[in-house]
Formats: C-alpha cells, sequence, structure tokens
C-alpha cells in the first residue's frame, strides 16, 4: 500500500507544483504588464525630450528633468534619432544632451546589470568621444564576457579615435562565437589609423589563415598604396582564403599597378579566387583586361561566368560590344553565357 | 495655397520630424503609415509630392513606386525616397523605375527640405513656362 | 493459462512504465537544458537595433518560395515578403506546375517579363518551362516548371538562385518582418561553422492577419488550435532549443529554415519523393558533415519567426500527423544506420534515440498501455487504484512539463499576450492529458501502419497544395 500513497504523492505534487508555479508567472506578469506601461511611459516622454530638442532651432526650450535622463532607456532611444537624422540637428541633440550630462550617465550605464542596456550605452557612447569615453569602454572591454558587446566597444573605440590594439582585436577572431564580419570593420578603421600596426601583426610567425585573411582584407581599407606590395605577395599563397582575401583588399585599393598580378589570378585553381581577381579587375583596370576575363565567360563554375559577363557589362560600350561578339563564339557554352547574360542583364543579345 | 506633402513611413518618429520640419517649411502634410494606405492617398488625392519609405508594412516603398509609375494618373507625382536601404542596387532600381530622388537614414533634415521645395518650384516654373509659351503668339514661335 | 496472462500482462505493464519513465525523463532533460540555453541567450534585441547592428554586414539571402495553386494568395504573399527588413535579399516563387491561374495573377500583379538566367542544374528537378522577373524589382524572380512536389520545387529554387544562404518559405506562412535579420544572427556569429538555422513557428489562429502582417496576437478561440499552441510551444521552446543546445536539431521546420546554399547543394539538395523533406535535409546535412569530419553548426534560436494556421478539424489535423510521422519513420529508416553510431555522435544517441523512443516506441507503447490496463483493472489483475494512480502520475509529469514550457515562454519571450491569456493556456495544459495526448499517439499509429504498407497515396497528397506539402 506504501508505493500507492508514493504514487499518488508524486502526482499531486506534480500537479500542485505546475498550478503553484504557474499562478506565480500569471501574477508577475500582472505586475510587469503595469511596470511596462509605465516604462513605455517614460520611454515617450524621452522620445518627446529629444524631438524637441530636435525642432528648437532657437535653444530656448528647457529640458531639464534631471530624472528622465537618468533612464536606462535614453541611449536606445538616443540610438533611434541618430540612425534617422544627421548634420545640424544631431549635433543640436548631442550637444545638449552634453549639457545635462546623458554622456556620464551613459557611461555609468555600461555597468547596468541588463546586457541590453550596456550594449546600446556602449553603442551610444561612439557619438560622445573624449578620454573619460575612450576609458570606461576600455574597461567594459577587459570586464565583459560577451563577445558581441566587446567587438560592439572596439567598434566605438574606433569612431571616437581612440584605436584597440591590433592584438587585442585579433583575439577576438580566435574565440568562440566571434563575429568577423562584425570586426572587419574594426580592422579597416585601424588599416586606416594603424596601418604599421596592422602590418607588424601580419608578419608575426604563426598566426592563422583566418587571421592573415582578415587583416589582408582589412588592408584594403589603408588607402595606402605601400601596402601593394604586402598584398601581391599575398596572391602566391597556397591558401586560396588568403588569395581571395588579398584580392578583396586589392579591389578596395583599386590601383593600376595590381593589375597584371590581379590578372594572373583569373587563372587560378579555385573558383573563388577566379571570381573575386574578376571583381578586383573591375575595379583597377578599366577595360584593359577585358578579353581575358571574357575567356572566363566558359568557367566550369556560374558564379565565375555570371562575374565576368556582369564585369564586361560594367566596363560600358567595349565590354559590351566583346559580349556581343562572343555571343557568335564557336564554343558552344560561351555564346550561350554570353547571350544569357546579355538578355538577363537588360540587353538584347538572347539568341532565338 | 501651401503644397500638400504625402509622408509614408512606418516610423513614428520619422513622421512627427517630418511633419513638424515641413510644416514649419510652410507645407501641408498628410501621413500614411503603410504601403498600401501610401498607394491609395496618392492615388485618389493630389498631392504635390511624395516623402517614401522602403521597408513598410503591406506593400513595400519599390512596389508603390512601381504602382504608382505604372498608373497614369499618377505617373507623374514626384517621389522621394528616404530610407534605411543603402545598396546600389537598390538606389539604381528606384531611380530607374522614376522616383526624382534617393536620400538614406540618417538624412539631414534640412537638406530633404531643400529638395522638396526645389522639386516642387521646377515643377511650376515648368508649368508656367509652358503656359507662356502657349499664350504666345504663333509666329513667335515658328 | 491464468499465469501466463498474468506473467505476459505482468512483462508488458513494466514496459510501459519502464519507456514511461525514460520519456520523462528526456522530457526533463529537455525542459533544463532549454533554460540554460534561454538563460544564456538573454532578451532578444529590439528589431531597430537589429538593424542597426546587422544591415552593413549581412550577407545576402534568397527567399524560396514554393507555390501550388495559390492565385488567391500569393501576391499578396509576395508583397508582404518583399517588406521585410533585411537590406539584400531576393524573393524566388517557383510555381509548380500550378493547375490554376498563379503564374497568370503573379504576372500581371508584378508586370513580370520573361528573361533567362545563368544557372547549374545541381540539384535534380523537374524540368523548368521559364523564369520571369520585374524590369522595376529587380528583386523579385518567378520560376515556372513542371510539377514535381515541394522538394522537386525547393531544388529548382536553389539551383536559380544566387545568394549563398536561402530561405524556404511555405507560401502561406507569414513572416515576423525581421525574421531574417534575427535568423541570420549564428551565421553572423560563427561563419564558417554554421549550415543551417530554423527558428520558432507560432500558431497564427485567432491573431489579426492583414495583408501577410500580423496585426495584432491573440490566442486561437478554438479547441483544436489552443492544444496545438500548448504543442507547438513544448515543440520549439523546449525540445529544439535543447537538442540546438547539444548541435543534434534534427529537423527544422519546412514553413521556415534558413540553410547555407553550398552545403545543401554538397548533399544533393532536398531528396525528391519523400514526406518529410524537411526533415530529411536536416539528418542528411548531419550526415554528410560528420562523415567528412566537418565541424559544424545547426541551431535554432527561440524568437518566434513564422506564423502559420493550424488545422481547426480533427480530420486535417489527423491527416497532418499521420503524415509527420510517415516523415519521421521513414528519414528513420533512410539514415538508420546513424543510430546509436558512435561515428555520427551525439546525433546518433541523442537525435535518433529521441526519435525512438518517442516516435517509434512510444506510441506503441502508449496505445498498448490504453488498451491493456482498464482491461487488466477490470478483470481485476490489476488494482484499481494501482490503474488510477498510474494515470495521475503521468498526467501529473504531462502537466509539469507543459507548464515548464510555458514558463519559459513567459520569463524570456512573453509573446502571449495577457495574463488572462497565460490562465487560458494553463488550463489547456490540463486539458491535454485527458484526450488529446491519446489521440496523438493513435495517430502516430496510424501513421505507422500507413508508413508500413507504403501507401500509394503519397504522390496525390503532394499535389494537394499546401496543407499537404
Amino acid at each position: 500500500m506504501n508505493s500507492l500513497i508514493l504514487i499518488w504523492q508524486v502526482a499531486c505534487f506534480l500537479a500542485g507544483a505546475s498550478l503553484v508555479w504557474m499562478l506565480t508567472l500569471i501574477a508577475l506578469r500582472l505586475i510587469r504588464t503595469r511596470r511596462e506601461a509605465i516604462l513605455q511611459k517614460r520611454r515617450d516622454k524621452i522620445t518627446d525630450a529629444m524631438s524637441r530638442i530636435l525642432w528648437d532651432e532657437t535653444g530656448a526650450a528647457v529640458i531639464d528633468n534631471k530624472r528622465l535622463w537618468k533612464s536606462q532607456m535614453v541611449p536606445e532611444v538616443f540610438l533611434g534619432f541618430v540612425a534617422l537624422v544627421r548634420g545640424e540637428e544631431r549635433e543640436r541633440l548631442i550637444d545638449r544632451l552634453i549639457g545635462n550630462d546623458v554622456d556620464d550617465q551613459f557611461r555609468r550605464l555600461l555597468h547596468h546589470r541588463r546586457k541590453s542596456v550596456r550594449f546600446a550605452a556602449v553603442e551610444a557612447l561612439a557619438y560622445f568621444p573624449g578620454l573619460s569615453t575612450a576609458r570606461s569602454v576600455d574597461a567594459l572591454i577587459e570586464n565583459t564576457k560577451a563577445a558581441d558587446i566587446r567587438i560592439a566597444g572596439m567598434r566605438t573605440l574606433v569612431s571616437i579615435g581612440s584605436y584597440p590594439l591590433v592584438p587585442d582585436v585579433m583575439a577576438e577572431l580566435s574565440r568562440p562565437n566571434a563575429s568577423a564580419r562584425r570586426l572587419q570593420s574594426v580592422l579597416s578603421g585601424l588599416a586606416l589609423h594603424r596601418l604599421q600596426d596592422l602590418l607588424e601583426y601580419l608578419q608575426r610567425p604563426g598566426i592563422s589563415d583566418t587571421e592573415r585573411a582578415c587583416l589582408l582584407e582589412a588592408l584594403g581599407a589603408s588607402t595606402d598604396y605601400s601596402v601593394l606590395a604586402t598584398l601581391q605577395a599575398a596572391l602566391q599563397d597556397e591558401a586560396p582564403t588568403i588569395r581571395a582575401a588579398a584580392l578583396e583588399g586589392l579591389a578596395d585599393l583599386a590601383h593600376p599597378d595590381a593589375a597584371p598580378a590581379i590578372a594572373a589570378c583569373l587563372r587560378d585553381s579555385d573558383w573563388n579566387v577566379r571570381a573575386a581577381a574578376i571583381r578586383a579587375l573591375r575595379e583597377s583596370a578599366g577595360y584593359a583586361y577585358a578579353s581575358e576575363i571574357s575567356a572566363l565567360l566558359s568557367d566550369p563554375v556560374w558564379l565565375v561566368q555570371f562575374e565576368s559577363a556582369q564585369a564586361l557589362v560594367d566596363m560600358g560600350a567595349p565590354g559590351r560590344n566583346l559580349l556581343e561578339s562572343s555571343t557568335r563564339d564557336p564554343d558552344e557554352s560561351v555564346s550561350r553565357t554570353a547571350s544569357l547574360a546579355l538578355a538577363e542583364l537588360g540587353f538584347a543579345g538572347e539568341r532565338p | 495655397m501651401p503644397a500638400k506633402i504625402l509622408v509614408a513611413d512606418d516610423d513614428r518618429l520619422l513622421r512627427g520630424l517630418l511633419q513638424h520640419k515641413l510644416a514649419a517649411a510652410g507645407f501641408e502634410v498628410d501621413i500614411a503609415e503603410d504601403g498600401g494606405t501610401a498607394y491609395q492617398l496618392a492615388s485618389t488625392m493630389q498631392y504635390a509630392l511624395l516623402v517614401l519609405d522602403a521597408m513598410m508594412p503591406v506593400m513595400d516603398g519599390f512596389e508603390v513606386l512601381r504602382r504608382l509609375k505604372d498608373n497614369p494618373y499618377t505617373a507623374r507625382l514626384p517621389v522621394v525616397m528616404l530610407t534605411a536601404r543603402r545598396g546600389e542596387q537598390d538606389v539604381m532600381d528606384a531611380l530607374e523605375q522614376g522616383a526624382s530622388e534617393y536620400l538614406t537614414k540618417p538624412f539631414i533634415p534640412d537638406e530633404l527640405v531643400l529638395r522638396i521645395r526645389k522639386r516642387i518650384e521646377d515643377d511650376q516654373a515648368r508649368e508656367l513656362y509652358a503656359q507662356t509659351q502657349r499664350n504666345l503668339p504663333n509666329e513667335r514661335i515658328a | 493459462m491464468m499465469d501466463v496472462i498474468l506473467t505476459v500482462s505482468k512483462f508488458i505493464g513494466l514496459m510501459v512504465i519502464v519507456t514511461g519513465v525514460v520519456q520523462y525523463t528526456n522530457y526533463f532533460t529537455q525542459l533544463v537544458l532549454a533554460t540554460i540555453q534561454l538563460m544564456s541567450s538573454g532578451k532578444a534585441a529590439r528589431p531597430d537595433a537589429l538593424w542597426r547592428r546587422y544591415s552593413d554586414t549581412v550577407p545576402p539571402i534568397a527567399i524560396l518560395v514554393p507555390a501550388f495553386n495559390e492565385e488567391k494568395t500569393i501576391v499578396e504573399s509576395l508583397s508582404s515578403l518583399m517588406a521585410m527588413q533585411y537590406p539584400n535579399y531576393e524573393v524566388v516563387i517557383i510555381n509548380d506546375g500550378s493547375s490554376d491561374g498563379t503564374l497568370d495573377v503573379l504576372i500581371k500583379a508584378f508586370g513580370l517579363k520573361k528573361t533567362s538566367r545563368l544557372y547549374s542544374p545541381l540539384a535534380p528537378h523537374e524540368p523548368i518551362r521559364a523564369i520571369y522577373r520585374s524590369p522595376h524589382q529587380k528583386r523579385i524572380v518567378v520560376i515556372d516548371k513542371a510539377n514535381g512536389g515541394k522538394s522537386d520545387a525547393l531544388n529548382a529554387g536553389i539551383n536559380v538562385s544566387r545568394a549563398p544562404l536561402f530561405c524556404c518559405v511555405d507560401a502561406d506562412s507569414v513572416l515576423e518582418p525581421d525574421a531574417l535579420l534575427r535568423t541570420v544572427k549564428p551565421f553572423m556569429e560563427d561563419p564558417e561553422r554554421t549550415v543551417a538555422v530554423g527558428g520558432t513557428v507560432r500558431i497564427a489562429n485567432g491573431s489579426i492577419i492583414r495583408n501577410g502582417q500580423i496585426l495584432k496576437v491573440q490566442l486561437p478561440k478554438k479547441l483544436l488550435p489552443l492544444l496545438q499552441t500548448v504543442e507547438y510551444l513544448r515543440a520549439f521552446l523546449m525540445t529544439r532549443l535543447a537538442w540546438s543546445q547539444l548541435n543534434t536539431v534534427l529537423i527544422i521546420s519546412g514553413a521556415f529554415g534558413l540553410f547555407r546554399r553550398d552545403a545543401v547543394l554538397q548533399v544533393g539538395g532536398y531528396s525528391l519523393g519523400t514526406v518529410g523533406e524537411d526533415m530529411e535535409l536536416v539528418v542528411k546535412l548531419h550526415r554528410d558533415l560528420r562523415e567528412r569530419k566537418q565541424d559544424y553548426r545547426i541551431k535554432f534560436i527561440p524568437e518566434p519567426v513564422c506564423w502559420t494556421e493550424a488545422p481547426e478539424t480533427l480530420e486535417v489535423l489527423r491527416n497532418q500527423r499521420t503524415r509527420w510521422q510517415r516523415g519521421t519513420l521513414e528519414t528513420f529508416e533512410r539514415h538508420g544506420k546513424m543510430a546509436f553510431n558512435p561515428r555520427y555522435g551525439l546525433v546518433g544517441v541523442i537525435g535518433f534515440g529521441n526519435i525512438l523512443i518517442s516516435d517509434v516506441i512510444g506510441p506503441v507503447v502508449d496505445a498498448i498501455g490504453y488498451i491493456l490496463f482498464p482491461i487488466l483493472a477490470i478483470t481485476g489483475t490489476l488494482p484499481l487504484d494501482y490503474f488510477l494512480a498510474y494515470v495521475a502520475v503521468t498526467s501529473g509529469f504531462g502537466l509539469a512539463i507543459s507548464v515548464g514550457s510555458l514558463a519559459l515562454e513567459e520569463a524570456q519571450l512573453r509573446r502571449v499576450p495577457k495574463a488572462s491569456d497565460l490562465a487560458l493556456l494553463t488550463g489547456i495544459c490540463i486539458l491535454e492529458n485527458l484526450g488529446y495526448r491519446q489521440l496523438n499517439s493513435l495517430w502516430r499509429i496510424r501513421g505507422g501502419l500507413q508508413y508500413l504498407q507504403k501507401s500509394q497515396s503519397w504522390g496525390v497528397m503532394t499535389r494537394k497544395g499546401f496543407t499537404s506539402y
């Protein structure tokens, strides 16, 4: 009989516990609904206050509700505004916020217990340059465990002109959950302002292919033609990702001197590299290599075919003429690709 | 009579901002909160210009633009695209379809107002010019 | 004689209890894992923050929409797909040999023109008759092809599309405007390894939908969809989220899923002639990537991305469930060698073990229990009080699990609109144990029987349109 009672007890306990759990949740929900209504009201007030600053061309309106500016929602609302307007209105908004010490408040919010608040605060600080911002964002990057917040912090540092150290940025790449694509903009910023550090890191022995690829791609943003040699040397690398990344960098630089080296990559064994080479040539060589590019109309990979056709069309009349004449090529695959491409890109040339 | 402008955007913030800015610049402003309403208003009322967002519920801005340009009654309504989409293809598509301007967010409010004013004045000037030409004695044209 | 019957029924009774315990332990583990996952992922970012953070760097996506006899809704569906918040995507509609005017209404509404497009036939499908594009809306591509079923249509879409990622969508699913931005996040965070991402599918019945947009979220007013709401919460928020944590997600709903094009082409696209093509593809991906010893992730995100209409009548629901069961069993058979095979790691043990327990053995044992226990109780072999206690304890567990998933939803997502709705759902959790669960087991057995018969009606089913897609 004992086991029977035990089973019943378990059953009753489970059912009872679930119901109590649910009742608690419902009660919490009621409380939360009310709290959210209050928060929404405050958000609307912040929005109103910022709107008034935007419209107030004379600067006469007085908006000094200290409590309002202390809210954890200010960074988020602010970001909504700067995503919308720039120019005089944005400057005025930033000035008035500084006048109300809102930037101090943003720096304090970097320690907020909610991640979404910290995230918004660090992003918003990108518009409030200065030593104290740089210092507090540095501290945040040092202490936070969340990769996305660290990367957001680095982006903020780049935009306020306080550049993070290259090894610190590269360390992000080797950590799990790295958003390499978001890091790329940080690296581009470093390439523009801290080129020597980037180049030094590139020379380090034992860095991974991913790291090198990211660095090479970023070099394109340096606008410094002295990196041409580095990029061209990387075209000889045995890893296709490195070659493709170097080509992306060269495409950004768009320097005609690199064209012969890029053109050599049109015959690369990896199709990603071939496609990248076409894109890079388009940027740096005008129509000098039109016939070499048109040879890829018969490439075994359709994406390369497409890139070459697109490149020819973009060259204007000479390229397009070449494409037109390719539609009469004896090689079936060339003529087919050429006519399909012309038709697809909106020009006549489809064969009957 | 002030010129009437239709603003189509699903963002409350932007609608408020433009309403204020455009009203201060002496325009009358109508509001549409989604693409469907925008198309309906634009094809039933007379506006001097439409400020159009791209990503809106019901019907996206590009589709609104295409339908307006396909409709002979609205084909000549000047459209200023104001959107967060920054892709080259988007810009070219919109201009190709007949948008008069393409501005990306974040935008400079004063610039938008200037462009709108210029656009409307140009239209009025062209109309005036056509009228004076029509009213001239025939031999002077020949 | 009596002795033999007694021993046999005792043995069967023990079986029922053991599987019951295994199933519920399994559920509890899932609940714990899902809780950990949800806690660590934190609250979902607001849509405008997503756009600000990711719109500059996200890869292009092709949305693939297979359509079969959708002339009434397809224009509206496409219009709402064009209004998604994502910087660069194209929408590829695949008209799968519709017998109604699906293609004509599209041509008329969007001013489509016949064009040609470069593509290689990498995945197999029925011949494409023509490709249409809009001269003004470059993001629209419409493929007209001979009828071949959903997998076939999707394969054609994969071939013709260009983007590195593709998103398969049912023509009748209603997407959240920021669905793509949310689901692409794992691809951004782990671009090398992520090959597929699924998201939570919710039930749209009862909500106000206009022009392909959810205007107001409301709970269904009818009982069957309400029961399914609880079921979906459990399946997505608990099971899939838990398995995502262990990289053993075996199914990404056909209603919405984001995939890496090259990985899917590597396995030859969708398999033709399957009932559960969505599950089969994911299992196939796991198998291929494990066999090639690749480090990969198939992820699941808890945020709702897609809303779908649930069956409101018993008959339609029954057909849906038997079809799901057939699909599961079919996939299980086709890739059976992965089960408990150390070569396939956790996928073989947890993924397939789970199917074995809850889809293969589970329904059978359940049914035996439902039939046997009352008989035993009536004949006096099993004391009535023990029988009742057993029913009570299983219902208690069932309730605790359902309430647990409801709590997950409430703690993190809060998409159940009102406090009173929460109370209603709690009631449904209790009700679910009295009849619905049993009905489900029955349908699964029906599906199993049909699967064993290799029912010939499959070909016809795929041509019926969406609900059967």
